[in-house]
């Protein structure tokens, strides 16, 4: 045997275990250890002083801190309505428009390449994007309202600023689940709709009874992975308001980003970050759970 | 109809920023604002490189978004590849393990990602941002790949082998071939969404000589006075890749919409 074919027969053995193996060893190193080491930050009292890093062991105090931090429970629950207010206003537009473009035939490739542009948009863009539109002395919306209102400040008043940051990430969502219901329109066979158009169905009915249910894990699947990706975002809020005014559009994402890159408060960061980690992963969980049996390994 | 309603809410935000852009700062203070400016001018393009290092965000930007897909769509394809092939016990479950680190949120480790960084004295570098970047897309492009490859018979692999190929071989002159599809489709997500990236590019580089474009554009919130055609400005540059992109790729990037599920 050769040297050159030893080399070639050593690389035709052990290739698979060792590209798996690595990725394993990267994403091990990027994501299992610094969760590990958030959890572990989290039971930690941590002092910045001098350059210094200071930690005393503290056990659950930072839970408990948590647990009875106002902001905490008020931040939550605005995590939870921006995260069903924007899975709401865009799952049922985007499948107005899935259902609109399934049926057109001449440039459905066009518009498709149009609707999905704020998607593939840097998500900082189209955050300050919609500030420039929302803006209350210069801004488009305010524009295009005036015969109908005087000025309103989108951004700056209490009560409607979550509803101006909903439609921001709202938009930013619409393509992702259009066509991904697009592609779930597309697997279901036509000569259903024609059977059912024999026995005298209408829109309606052939949508109640043929596409819903056809579609059915689409969209469980569908909406669970995007509340994720809402519930866990930074950016649309960091771009449009950084959570004001008077915290009225703080989410956990923001709180972390404060607590830990503005305060340094480290430790009670982490219990912070903790929470958010398991909360996500359980939702992540249910995900691979319906994902697996979908796949049907 | 409805279509057209949903062109129109795309398109008329994005006209509004471009028709900012080469406004002069008297026609932004109008009220009403119009459509398409009197005197259009093309200062504020010029303006963001001239005041602002927009250059030496724009080569970062470039060299992180390409280095990290390079590395990330070669180790993607081999582990896809090896996914696909091998057969071993508890190779569903390794596939569902990589697919699940796509799902934490990295929102909640920006605290020890800075942590670490900084320990190894990362921070502010661009081999940070690559790394991060590959963790980010990994996952999605071995999903991505797997998905390809399984989609090719094992029948050439056999045909192959019988004519003499290795498994480097088989895969440099059959497989990559045959998975060009995949191959763009990672490639053009990789690219996008390094180049997209805001939080961990904030929170790991602290001066220009790293910091993205992204992170670039965010920083003319924090003045005092927005300059709001030189925003505008950043912004349409910052977007130029994802327009070229759905102009040229469309099919590619519909299909990894579709096919991985598993974008932030």
């Amino acid at each position: 045997m050769t040297f050159r074919s030893k080399i070639s027969g050593f690389i035709d053995t052990y290739f698979e275990v060792f590209s798996i193996s690595l990725t394993l060893a990267v994403l091990f190193s990027v994501v299992f250890i610094p969760a590990v080491y958030v959890i572990y930050s989290s039971f930690f009292k941590k002092i910045l002083s001098y350059g210094q890093t200071e930690e005393f062991f503290i056990g659950l105090s930072n839970y408990f801190r948590l647990f009875s931090d106002p902001y905490f429970w008020k931040f939550l629950s605005q995590n939870l309505i921006y995260t069903m207010g924007s899975l709401v206003v865009s799952f049922f537009l985007a499948f107005a428009c899935a259902l609109a473009l399934n049926k057109i035939t001449s440039f459905k490739g066009f518009f498709r390449g149009i609707i999905i542009l704020p998607w593939v948009f840097p998500p900082v863009v189209a955050a300050l994007l919609w500030r420039w539109l929302f803006n209350d002395s210069y801004g488009l919306i305010n524009a295009l309202l005036r015969p109908v209102t005087s000025p309103v400040l989108w951004l700056g008043n209490v009560k409607i600023a979550m509803f101006s940051v909903i439609i921001t990430d709202a938009w930013t969502r619409i393509p992702f689940m259009m066509i991904f219901l697009l592609a779930g329109l597309q697997t279901i066979p036509n000569d259903l709709y024609e059977a059912a158009e024999m026995d005298g169905a209408n829109i309606f009915t052939c949508f109640r009874y043929i596409t819903l249910p056809l579609l059915k894990s689409t969209i469980v699947l569908l909406l669970l992975i995007t509340s994720i990706f809402i519930f866990r975002t930074y950016v649309i809020i960091g771009g449009l308001t950084k959570g004001g005014p008077a915290q009225a559009t703080e989410t956990l994402t923001t709180y972390i980003f404060r607590l830990t890159m503005e305060y340094w408060d480290i430790g009670y960061g982490s219990a912070l970050s903790t929470f958010v980690l398991i909360f996500i992963l359980a939702l992540g969980f249910l995900y691979l759970r319906i994902f697996y049996k979908g796949e049907g390994f | 109809m409805i279509v057209l309603f949903f062109a129109t809410i795309t398109i008329v935000p994005i006209f509004w920023v471009f028709s900012t852009s080469i406004k002069p700062m008297s026609e932004i203070r109008t009220w009403p604002p119009y459509w398409i400016p009197k005197h259009p001018q093309f200062i504020s393009y010029v303006r963001i490189f001239t005041t602002r290092p927009f250059l030496q965000y724009t080569a970062n930007s470039v060299i992180v978004a390409s280095v990290s897909t390079a590395i990330c769509v070669l180790l993607g394809l081999f582990t896809g590849y090896s996914l696909s092939r091998k057969k071993f016990k508890g190779k569903t479950a390794i596939a569902l393990l990589i697919l699940a680190t796509r799902l934490f949120p990295p929102i909640a480790l920006i605290s020890p990602w800075y942590g670490l960084a900084s320990k190894f004295n990362l921070i502010n570098t661009h081999l940070v941002l690559i790394i991060a970047y590959i963790y980010m897309n990994l996952p999605f492009v071995v999903w991505i790949m797997l998905g390809f490859f399984d989609r090719i018979p094992r029948e050439i692999d056999d045909a192959g082998k019988i004519d003499g190929c290795n498994k480097l071989s088989l895969l440099r002159y059959i497989l990559i071939p045959l998975a060009g599809p995949g191959i763009a489709t990672a490639s053009i997500f990789t690219f996008l969404l390094s180049w997209n990236e805001y939080l961990l590019a904030a929170v790991l580089t602290v001066s220009p000589s790293a910091k993205t474009i992204p992170v670039g554009v965010m920083e003319f919130i924090s003045d005092e006075f927005i300059v709001w055609n030189q925003l505008c400005s950043a912004s349409i540059m910052a977007s130029i890749p994802a327009v070229v992109f759905v102009l040229l790729f469309q099919q590619y990037i519909v299909k990894g919409l579709t096919a991985g599920a598993v974008k932030g």
